[in-house]
């Protein structure tokens, strides 16, 4: 079984160096990326199973990612890690087409579970869709 | 081998001497016509690509080198892991060197400018030493600004095996412990200890009302350095500070300096003299060693509180008092007032706010952080090189019980760096009084035992109580001004009425049977 | 209960105010009952990480550096606290349900990794 390759796209650079640590640890072949530019890169060269973007306050860019991401790749799972205040943007992002939302402090087994959820999710698609 | 000439520039000035004679010690040749080290053995380096040094560090003259710097450094290797500390750091962190081997060096340090290792990688990677303004939280709980300067460790063929971290103390000249923005205090005020961050603590709330403050403590524990930052602090503190010390002369002299005197009022008086009192004008009068105040002074100087006015020696007219009294006195009051030497309604008329100076044997660090700073100072002022004191003579230092408090440690400093010819105070040059006082084993014990958190709990009950009433003095006396006046004590105290009301409800000050209409 | 660890990489990390990573664990006093949670803070702050230990009702938290004030914050609430710990956080839990756990504590495993 391949690992899940999981991209995390936080802009924080702490931030993302612990969730790519820890998701590592728990087996997922984790990358981050900076911001779109990167995270468009990454997608062309090693398209992710799963897109974790974290969602800041008053950023409005960062659904414009989740929208550049979506119109490039339409399969691509994406979920929203939302912050305190910011609750419009993360339903905004999930009518956008992302998968789901996690409030900060995002839980780690709580990520994990999701992640795993939407790769589930994708596996079924493709497997019907290879079956037709 | 090892050659330190790398980092030299960037350790500061005075530190300069000990890393040539590391490097020395290390190489086994200096480059330069220098006297063979015979006493301490120089050690042959393995050549290893992992470098052991730990051995090393522990070894010969290289503790004493480490220590003899007055700033925190630590030693590490390739894996950021520690090699050694020195006595500084050890006091800083709480944690001895021998404990503090092996383990990560920001486990150590606790600072917050390490971003999880990455700071220490890069200048291992770029050999470039980097400087950078942080802080640290050191083993008594307090967070102290601190400027890190890390620099590569590299042999003589410039291989890099670890690194040198020197921590300079930010706290004790740019930001006094707790008195922020007095910059114009001659020297800073230094204080880290519990009990001084509790004096710190008050002055503010001492500062923002016209109360009388008795300071109490002994001598030499900077009575007059807190009284003038009390001053500075408050709506006075652009009007003068005056400071007359009440011990130091005799009854007639002492009162015309305090109150002034007209043209004839004896023979000699050829013209007016303005008093302390008058020129206080606005301001601050500090009264030093108001204990030793003669007893009829002090009934004058009892009339002129209540008054708020007098008349100068052989005056006919009224001098009206505008004046804020801060007393300092190093002998209990008390005793002198069941004595009969003191008047107890003037006691109770100084007594409005009282601030207890500690002595400095129960400032507990603060000695260390005072002894770098009396060092540095007279080097200052000589021009010379900063000189340090030796393993045995700082144990002496740490243990006597200093009766004059800080004004004796800066005076035994001072005489130290006069008297001692060489880079080194040893115990030799201690002053006598210091060898022949040695305080008892009954210390509290080194900075090396771990808190436990039950002991942490009690300041905060001390200062909670002080707080209260001391807030309630403040609301007596302001009221007491103002002749019952709420509004205008509220004015005073800078509250709007209605706080006013709450607190005097809080304190129990609200009478039952007091009118509920407002005055005034 | 819970007790609330304030984690880097696999050790404790070195200080409370820059702790961007924590595990809460539920436990009868000996033993741990399931599995630790470990969250991932968005920022550095030791406001927002003061807020999540009242707001889980963590009754015991272990750390690294802590300032005095929030050390008293935390004994105010009547929150154990165990600070100035250098070691693995595996290490601290397993000391703290022995009952060896003491503040300033540098454990064995702090030599290693």
């Amino acid at each position: 079984m391949q690992p899940i390759r999981v991209l995390t796209i936080t802009k924080n650079e702490d931030f993302s160096d612990i969730l790519t640590d820890r998701l590592r640890s728990w087996g997922f072949d984790a990358t981050a990326a900076d911001n779109s530019h990167e995270a468009l890169e990454t997608l062309l060269v090693r398209p992710p199973d799963v897109v974790v973007l974290n969602l800041r306050a008053d950023h409005d860019d960062d659904l414009e990612t989740l929208r550049l991401l979506k119109s490039r790749n339409p399969d691509i799972a994406i979920i929203l890690l939302t912050c305190k205040g910011a609750m419009a943007s993360g339903i905004r992002g999930l009518e956008l087409g992302a998968f789901d939302s996690l409030p900060q402090p995002v839980e780690l087994g709580e990520l994990i579970e999701k992640i795993h959820l939407a790769h589930q999710r994708l596996v079924t698609a493709d497997d019907r869709s290879a079956a037709t | 081998m090892l050659s330190i000439d790398c980092f030299i520039k960037r350790i500061p000035e005075y530190a300069r001497f000990s890393f040539p004679l590391l490097s020395v010690l290390l190489t086994g040749n200096s480059g330069k016509e220098e006297p063979p080290l015979t006493d301490f053995p120089v050690p042959v380096p393995k050549r290893t690509m992992s470098y052991d040094f730990t051995h090393i560090l522990s070894q010969g003259m290289y503790p004493a080198l480490l220590n003899a710097v007055p700033h925190g450094i630590a030693v590490t290797n390739r894996d950021c892991k520690i090699v050694a500390i020195n006595q500084t750091l050890e006091v800083l962190t709480g944690v001895m060197s021998a404990d503090a081997q092996g383990v990560y060096v920001d486990f150590v340090l606790r600072s917050n400018i390490a971003r999880r290792g990455r700071t220490f990688r890069d200048v291992l990677a770029g050999g470039e030493p980097a400087v950078i303004e942080g802080d640290i939280v050191s083993r008594d709980r307090r967070k102290i600004p601190m400027r890190f300067t890390i620099t590569p460790l590299q042999t003589a063929e410039e291989q890099t095996i670890g690194l040198i971290i020197v921590l300079d103390d930010l706290s004790a000249v740019v930001h006094p412990a707790g008195l922020e923005g007095d910059s114009d205090i001659s020297e800073s005020i230094i204080g880290h200890s519990a009990k001084m961050r509790e004096v710190f603590e008050l002055i503010p709330l001492m500062a923002h009302t016209e109360a009388s403050i008795l300071i109490t403590g002994e001598t030499g524990t900077g009575k007059d350095k807190i009284a003038e930052a009390i001053h500075k602090r408050s709506n006075r503190g652009s009007k003068p500070f005056i400071k007359i010390n009440c011990g130091a002369l005799p009854e007639a002299l002492l009162e015309s300096e305090l109150f002034g005197y007209v043209k004839g009022a004896f023979t000699g008086a050829t013209k007016d003299k303005p008093g302390m009192f008058r020129l206080a004008q606005g301001g601050t009068l500090f009264l030093t060693e108001i204990g030793d105040m003669p007893l009829p002074l002090q009934v004058k100087l009892l009339s002129v509180l209540d008054d708020r006015e007098f008349f100068p020696l052989g005056g006919e007219r009224k001098v009206q008092v505008d004046v804020r009294i801060i007393a300092a006195t190093h002998r209990p009051l008390k005793e002198r007032v069941a004595q009969g030497l003191f008047r107890e309604d003037l006691f109770y008329r100084l007594n409005v706010l009282q601030l207890h100076l500690p002595p400095l044997r129960e400032r507990e660090s603060d000695i260390r952080f005072l002894i770098n700073h009396f060092l540095r100072f007279f080097a200052e002022r000589t021009g010379g090189s900063v000189k340090t004191f030796s393993d045995e003579a700082l144990r002496l230092l740490m243990e006597y019980a200093f009766p004059g408090n800080i004004r004796e440690l800066r005076n035994v400093v001072e005489y130290c760096t006069n008297i001692c010819q060489h880079q080194q105070i040893g115990v030799d040059d201690l002053p006598k009084q210091l060898l022949a006082h040695a305080r008892p084993a009954s210390r509290p014990p080194l900075p090396s035992s771990p808190p436990s958190a039950p002991k942490a709990a009690e300041p905060s009950r001390e200062t909670a109580r002080d707080w209260m009433s001391i807030e309630k003095e403040m609301i007596i006396d302001t009221l007491t001004q103002t002749r019952g006046n709420r509004s205008k004590a509220a004015a005073l105290l800078g509250w709007g009425r209605t706080t006013l009301w709450r607190k005097l409800k809080i304190h129990g000050l609200m009478s039952p049977t007091a009118p509920n209409n407002e005055q005034g | 209960m819970k007790i609330l660890l304030t984690i880097q990489d696999t050790s404790i990390a070195p200080r409370f105010d820059q702790a961007t990573e924590v595990m809460i664990a539920e436990h009868d006093g000996q033993r741990l009952h399931g599995e630790p949670r470990t969250i991932i803070l968005p920022h550095r702050s030791a406001e927002e990480l003061s807020d999540l230990i009242v707001k889980e009702g963590v009754d015991c938290v272990i750390c690294g550096g802590i300032e005095e004030s929030y050390h008293k914050f935390f004994t105010w609430k009547k929150i154990r606290v165990y600070d100035g710990i250098i070691g693995s956080h595996a290490e601290a839990l397993q000391r703290f349900l022995k009952g060896q756990l003491l503040s300033g504590m540098i454990l064995p495993s702090a030599q290693d990794g």
